[in-house]
């Protein structure tokens, strides 16, 4: 009476679900009708007494079905709508079952696509929190700083206006408020070994402007202001450091530069202005007060007015523009109120600029940011290539399953279904992967980041990453779930059955269709390698450009002698002779000499000179130029050649100038200038000076100069209060026993940072490092991953075409000759995507363009390396399942089909 | 078969349906003659109603439905428990122990 269950399971896919099909009640009823009529019969009824019968015990069937067809209607709408809820967890189970079976390819795909996911996820966060959201303060978008800036676009020099001007700012209309910081290193001292340590001096209502909060205490108020007791809020993580997070930290005192300070707050954990200024993250915060300007000052680089005059608050100053107005009228509007200003004779040539988000984080790093993003994207893209790849060949190894479902009456719909189902499944585990691989990229990126890059360690991984995540997987698991099923839509239902299965999955279109991919994979992998290939090289050649001086060996030692312990001039320019004859006679140091910043930094000092009795060449050219003050041995110690005259005299009142070649060309166009005058400044007031040498370009480059920055040099002045030492060394172990020298000339002397000048190159350069780096992992990734999708499909045809291998090589074909049939089957791949692959680079490299030093993107080299790169992997990877079609059994193959 | 069967009480007809299922999956006849012979005949059921508690049933989502082929060879809609059914049917069974089991003391009581 009941049947087998196993029966009814196969007919569970037979029949569609909707259950109110017209006519079903109808056939129900007249089943129960005939197989009533059989039993009655049986007892002996005749055909017309049983119908009788039947019908009486049936009751009224006009009503019953009537009622149940409405019923059922009904039922079925809410069923469909359930059903398909239960359909999906019963197909989303059988999914997860077909997965643990196949569980090396499920690794194989999850892994792919969490890479995938993980890396866009990762790049997205970033590029939300750098390029698109830099400022992490509320109301960001009405925050700017405030420049004065002079020069050209290429070649600009900004200074900050002084506190009278911020005060009469802030009654403009347009502007809310304006705030104002100085960041500065000081000399803390907590248990009596003072050190250097980041502080920032803030304005009182900057902290709450900008969003930061205590975790413990108060901020700064008015009162702090006032000359009375220094107060200090600590930073989260100096309050974890430096005092254990203690709570009782409040109300406790530290010395910093050597005035005593309390402890009147801990800020909640995160904030601070390294978004705004680049600057390190403060540990200490001061209320800005006119007292502590000397500070500031003396802690700097020397060259700042020591007095603490607030007329020399040259604090920068942060506008908030009020709601509703634009940036660009509020900046115009404060140009004018500037140029009416008395006291802005001195800066007639300057403009007020409102520099927002964008031009504080610099376009250059949203360009690259981008870039990176979209890089990520190929990688993305050839992952789900890769996966849809990996589905399709899975999926014909399973052609006969479908068959035989489908021959037993499950729709396409059915099968369909049931592989969105697998995707999904995928898809959802390679989200979660995607969250793994993002967490541990994050904090791999934080290791990497380039100094000036801080604000790197605020990334984390919050709502909009987990939405990212979520549509990348679902977008992924649309995209290649869609091949499989474009296979099966396609597949012969018959052929499947009578065992013909594989070859209905190897249908002309399903053949293209894994090629395709295949050849997609490679195209994009080419275009990542000729994209990292452009920037390894432009890297290599911003590194070889002839630096002018002799770099090994040669360390740069920054020092301050604050003005609060040495305050006599007189005695700082003996302390500083002194300190310079002990570092020569440390073993290990062959030379010695002081200036003000070490041969590769920029743009310390900037200063604008004229050729004296010579018209400057054009209006618009660049006036103003990175100047260096310098010791007269200088260059004897740097090995910077002197290409013509000396260097300074030993009058050290005369009024000389060093050029180097690139300005002097520039000016002159000869490097024949010795004796020529220049005057520094547009005003009467300067005496002028002789030009005695021309130097050695320094060959660095800079997003601001390019190649080669222009230089000044003039004579280090004596009794100033900062100094680079410019050492020679032996061996890099005599670095140390410098700075000991150093202490030894006298304790209060100190070291700001000691470093080879190797070392302060390669920070410099260290953002295009990160971006070469991060393009090159990310194409490596990509190489491997397609050459992962192209094994695959080689060896998945080779599956196909064992039957047809072993006859021919039953029929005495050599081995080499089915190899041969593989391999140029995958050489064809191979070549067809590198093709597209050059033809996409040669349009891609446009966006890279920028970034390249002093070459063109359509470097031939680089994309026959890149495509050579590609051959040699490609024909690698399609070697081995080529040398297996080599040795397939004869007899095996033929008798498996 | 029973001359005078007796009527019903409302709601015995679903458990007697969902007992009648618990054995594996059926089609409406032979859910009928299932109550039929384990009753003895005591209840005869009209077999519209019957159908009625099978579609009730089924839209509650106690029972489900597909379409088959009978040992007869003809097409015929099979039912079978739910999950859900298999808790109803534990629950109105208890609920109808402890009714006949309440009935039962009342009766003894009153025939002593």
């Amino acid at each position: 009476m009941f049947r087998l269950p196993e029966i009814r399971r196969l007919f569970r896919l037979a029949v569609p679900r909707p259950d109110a099909a017209p006519g079903d009640v109808d056939a129900e009823f007249e089943f129960h009708l005939a197989m009533r009529i059989d039993e009655l019969k049986a007892l002996g009824l005749s055909e017309p007494e049983a119908r009788t019968e039947a019908l009486r015990r049936f009751g009224d069937v006009g009503t019953a079905r009537v009622e149940l067809t409405a019923a059922d209607r009904a039922a079925a709408r809410t069923a469909q709508r359930s059903g398909w809820l239960a359909d999906f967890w019963r197909d989303l189970r059988y999914a997860g079952r077909e997965l643990r079976r196949n569980w090396s390819f499920a690794m194989v795909a999850v892994g792919v696509l969490g890479l995938g996911i993980g890396l866009t996820t990762t790049m997205v966060s970033l590029f939300d929190r750098l390029a698109l959201h830099p400022l992490p303060y509320p109301d960001a978008d009405r925050l700017a700083a405030l420049w004065l800036v002079t020069g050209t676009a290429e070649h600009s020099m900004r200074v900050t206006p002084n506190r009278a001007m911020r005060e009469t700012m802030v009654r403009m209309s347009g502007v809310e408020r304006t705030d104002a910081y100085l960041s500065n290193q000081a000399m803390v001292d907590l248990d009596g070994t003072p050190e250097v340590a980041p502080t920032r001096l803030v304005s009182i209502g900057l902290l709450e402007r900008l969003g930061a909060r205590v975790a413990i205490g108060r901020s700064f108020m008015a009162e702090d202001t006032t000359a009375g007791p220094l107060t200090t809020v600590l930073s989260y993580t100096a309050w974890r450091n430096r005092f254990g997070g203690r709570p009782d930290v409040l109300g406790q005192t530290l010395r910093i530069e050597g005035r005593i300070a309390t402890i009147v707050g801990v800020l909640q954990p995160g904030f601070d202005l390294t978004a705004v200024d680049g600057n390190a993250r403060a540990d200490f915060w001061l209320p800005l007060r006119t007292d502590l300007l000397g500070v500031a000052a003396s802690s700097g680089d020397g060259v700042r007015s020591q007095a603490p005059d607030p007329a020399q608050d040259r604090s920068e100053i942060l506008v908030t523009i009020a709601r509703g107005s634009r940036m660009s009228t509020v900046a115009a509007a404060l140009d004018q109120q500037f140029r009416a200003d008395p006291g802005s004779s001195l800066f007639k040539e300057f403009h007020v600029v409102l520099a927002g988000a964008e031009d504080l984080v610099g376009k250059s790093l949203r360009r690259t940011m981008s870039l990176m993003l979209a890089a990520v994207g190929l990688v993305l893209l050839v992952a789900c290539a890769n996966v849809a790849a990996l589905l399709l060949g899975q999926a014909a190894g399973r052609a006969q399953e479908f068959g035989i479902r489908s021959a037993l009456g499950a729709g396409r719909g059915r099968v369909v279904r049931q592989l969105l189902a697998e995707s999904a499944l995928l898809g959802a585990l390679g989200a979660a992967g995607g969250i793994g691989v993002t967490v541990l990229m994050l904090a791999l990126v934080r290791r990497l980041r380039p100094e000036r890059l801080l604000t790197i360690d605020d990334v984390r991984i919050n709502g909009l990453t987990l939405l990212i995540a979520g549509t990348v997987a679902l977008a992924a698991t649309i995209a290649f779930g869609l091949a499989p099923i474009w296979a099966v839509a396609r597949s012969d239902t018959a052929s499947a059955v009578v065992g013909r299965a594989r070859r209905s999955f190897d249908s002309r279109g399903a053949r293209q269709l894994r090629s395709g991919l295949v050849v997609g994979q490679i195209a994009l992998t080419l275009i990542l390698l000729v994209g990292a290939g452009l920037l390894v090289k432009s890297f290599v050649r911003q590194r070889n450009i002839p630096l002018g001086f002799d770099v090994a060996g040669l360390a740069q030692i920054a020092v301050t002698l604050p003005e609060r312990e040495f305050p006599i001039a007189g005695h700082r320019e003996q302390l500083m002779h002194d300190m310079v004859e002990r570092v020569r006679r440390v073993p290990g140091v062959t030379a010695a000499a002081v200036a003000i910043n070490g041969p590769v930094d920029i743009g310390v000092m900037m200063a604008e000179f004229l050729p004296e009795g010579k018209p400057w060449p054009a209006a618009e050219a660049p006036s103003i130029f990175p100047m260096h003050s310098v010791g007269r041995d200088y260059f004897a110690v740097t090995g910077l050649r002197l290409v013509a005259g000396s260097t300074f005299g030993t009058d050290t009142t005369a009024q000389e100038i060093i050029l180097d070649e690139a300005t002097a060309r520039r000016v002159w166009g000869t490097v024949n200038v010795v004796g020529q005058r220049v005057r520094f400044g547009r005003g009467p007031k300067d005496a002028g000076s002789t030009i005695v040498g021309v130097a050695a370009t320094v060959g660095t480059s800079s997003d601001a100069f390019g190649d080669g920055v222009p230089s000044l040099y003039v004579r280090m002045e004596r009794g100033g209060t900062g100094a680079a030492l410019i050492v020679r060394l032996v061996g890099e172990a005599a670095l140390r026993a410098v700075s000991r020298a150093i202490r030894d000339t006298d304790p209060g002397i100190r070291i700001r940072s000691a470093t080879t000048v190797k070392d302060a190159m390669i920070e410099s350069t260290a953002g295009n490092r990160f971006t070469m780096a991060i393009i090159a992992f990310f194409s490596t990734l990509s190489l491997g991953l397609a050459m992962v999708g192209l094994y695959g499909v080689i060896a998945f045809a080779v599956r196909q075409r064992h039957f047809e291998f072993g006859v021919r090589l039953a029929i005495g074909a050599l081995p080499a000759r089915v190899r041969g049939m593989v391999l140029r089957d995958g050489i064809a791949r191979i070549v067809a995507g590198t093709v597209i692959g050059l033809i996409g680079s040669a349009g891609a490299v446009r966006l890279i363009r920028g970034m390249l030093y002093q070459m063109s993107p359509w470097d031939p080299w680089i994309f026959a390396g890149a495509a050579a790169l590609i051959a040699v992997v490609g024909v690698a990877a399609v070697w081995i399942p080529a040398e297996s079609a080599s040795r397939v059994d004869p007899l095996v193959a033929i008798r498996a089909e | 078969m029973a001359k005078n069967p007796m009527d019903l009480l409302h709601g015995t007809l679903d458990v007697l349906v969902l007992k009648s299922l618990a054995r594996g999956p059926a089609h409406g006849y032979a859910v009928s003659r299932s109550i039929e012979d384990r009753t003895g005949g005591v209840f005869a059921v009209e077999d519209a109603a019957l159908y009625k508690a099978l579609h009730r049933l089924e839209a509650t989502g106690a029972i489900e439905s597909d379409w088959g082929l009978s040992e007869s060879n003809r097409r015929a809609k099979y039912y079978q428990l739910t999950r859900r059914g298999r808790a109803l049917l534990k629950t109105e069974t208890d609920v109808w122990h402890r009714y006949a089991a309440a009935v039962l003391s009342v009766l003894k009581a009153a025939e002593a």
